[in-house]
């Protein structure tokens, strides 16, 4: 919201947090399956 | 004319005049479906919307004069404006939204029209529309329009766009369901809520496109199916343009940036507004991250765990595919099925049901676009009770106060556990009727359960008991446990009260003459 360069760090870091979860459920997974 | 009669039709001018502004905005919208109608020379359904939106403009602008008086005059909104204004046109929308749904022909009656307009609106996602592989352009614009508006918030948006100084917005806000102030003003606030919106609208849409044509869509097929996808993903909504929901497009890449989207999509927007403000550490601070974090890990680890033992799955990727991305769509209150609905039935067994009625039921974020009864309810009471254990344990001349972190330290009060308690224990009854009326309607008690827990935590997943030939007892309920779930209570009870009220004192005029 202050300017495009820190709304698209914020984009990136929300992505790439959600993404490591998701990579650590696979992991998860892989370890159950 | 007496104080009293004078002070009631002052107040059904307000509720009228704020509630036409958004019939019009609703009208407004179908702009968007009569577009692509023209690009797609559409005709049929174009007239359709044409139709829709003469008569949304008609009763809209009724609305307005009927309460014209409330423009001009600096009229104090009360609360209870507020909640029956929210209430209120949430019900009108879904009338005057199914008319385009109704004249196309798709559907089996009006109250399917009606289910599936609450559905969108709430972003529930279950859906009584039939042959959906063969709808127009215009109608499916249509239906995914209306779960991408009703995740951001429909009547913040029309009153913030439409109406000028509103004095009372604030309690518009709170209505629906929404109470986290980013900026001081809730216009201020609606534009942050539509601008992160529409900034993932535009990244989300151009990731699926281009994996859309990856996997051999043609590219204008790829950009609406990419389109639909990210509103449905973004929205939590769980609506798709294919029968066969997410599995139309047998592409692992495809599921994995849904996935990425909707739980991006079942975040709170203060949550984004704090990362984009440069707060990073929000998002492993906050307790609805955490309790999103701990519930959903136990709940995979949970099915995984029991599917073992099943040998259901071959692999790993299966696993992940089948398992964790209708967990996760569950738990994000979504929807989106990567297996056939009576595949839960069938081949999850009891245990597996349990959990995904379970994390249904939980939900996503506060003052998102997800439902349930919200992880930040479920922290503030695991935290109540831990309080409560540790009280007497702990030494009377050391009295401990109790935090919680959601955007900023908060002192956990019994206030605060108290009201999360009440809603959630609201959100258990409503469960509990729906499993009762659907036990009652001759299906099967986990069946009724799952598809309880699907409409009370606006998910949309479903296990093969939504469908036309569902009897009308149980669609009706549906619809209202959709939107009792969406506008969490307290609006709806609003609106009884003030119906009620009304109809007790007509009768009371009645019996006087």
């Amino acid at each position: 919201m202050r300017n495009k360069k820190t709304d698209l760090i914020g984009l990136g870091a929300e992505t790439l947090g959600v993404m490591a979860y998701l990579a650590f459920l696979y992991l998860l997974t892989a370890v159950m399956s | 004319m007496s104080a009293v009669s004078e002070k009631t039709i002052h107040n059904y001018e307000i509720i009228s005049y704020y509630t036409g502004y958004i019939i019009m905005g609703t009208a407004f919208l179908m702009v968007i479906p009569i577009v692509t109608a023209l690009i797609f020379a559409e005709w049929n359904p174009l007239c359709d919307f044409v139709i829709s939106m003469s008569i949304s403009m008609l009763i809209g602008l009724g609305m307005i004069l009927l309460g014209r008086r409330t423009r001009g005059n600096k009229v104090y909104v009360q609360w209870k404006h507020g909640f029956v204004v929210a209430s209120l046109s949430w019900l009108l929308m879904m009338l005057l939204c199914a008319v385009p749904y109704s004249i196309s022909g798709h559907t089996h009656s009006f109250l399917d029209c009606c289910f599936d307009v609450m559905s969108g609106f709430t972003t529930t996602g279950l859906v009584l529309t039939q042959d959906l592989d063969h709808l127009s352009n215009a109608l499916n614009m249509w239906r995914h329009t209306i779960t991408f508006v009703g995740g951001q918030g429909m009547v913040v948006l029309a009153l913030t766009l439409l109406v000028k100084g509103t004095n009372g917005a604030y309690k518009f806000y709170v209505g629906e369901a929404k109470d986290i102030e980013l900026v001081p003003n809730v216009k201020g606030t609606a534009r942050i809520i539509w601008k992160i919106s529409m900034v993932y609208l535009t990244v989300g849409t151009a990731a699926l496109w281009i994996d859309g044509m990856v996997i051999g869509l043609k590219p204008v097929s790829a950009f609406l199916h990419a389109l639909y996808m990210f509103e449905s993903s973004w929205s939590t909504g769980g609506f798709a343009p294919m029968t066969q929901n997410i599995m139309y497009y047998h592409s692992l890449s495809y599921e994995i940036i849904t996935m990425v989207i909707f739980v991006l999509g079942s975040f709170n927007f203060g949550l984004h507004y704090a990362i984009w403000q440069g707060n990073k550490k929000e998002l492993v601070k906050n307790i609805e991250t955490r309790s999103f974090f701990i519930t959903s890990t136990a709940a995979c680890l949970l099915v995984l765990a029991w599917f073992s033992k099943l040998h259901l799955y071959p692999d790993a990727v299966s696993n992940f595919r089948r398992v964790v991305f209708n967990i996760i769509s569950a738990h994000t209150t979504t929807g989106l099925g990567s297996i056939y609905a009576r595949q839960f039935a069938l081949q999850w067994g009891g245990f597996g049901i349990l959990i995904m009625v379970i994390v249904m039921l939980i939900g996503g974020s506060a003052c998102s676009t997800a439902g349930g009864f919200k992880g930040l309810r479920v922290g503030v009471v695991f935290k109540g009770i831990l309080k409560e254990v540790k009280k007497p344990l702990s030494s009377e001349h050391n009295m401990k106060v109790y935090k919680f972190h959601y955007m900023k330290e908060q002192i956990l009060s019994d206030d605060i556990v108290r009201s999360s308690s009440l809603i959630i224990l609201c959100y258990m009854v409503l469960f509990g009727v729906g499993t009762l009326l659907g036990t009652f309607s001759g299906y099967s008690f986990s069946d009724s359960a799952f598809e309880a827990a699907s409409v009370c935590g606006n998910v949309g997943l479903s296990i093969g008991v939504t469908a036309p030939s569902t009897p009308v007892v149980l669609k009706v309920y549906d619809i209202i446990a959709m939107y009792m779930g969406r506008l969490e209570f307290m609006s709806v009870f609003a609106l009884i009260g003030y119906a009620g009220g009304g109809f007790k004192k007509l009768c009371a005029k009645l019996a006087k003459r």
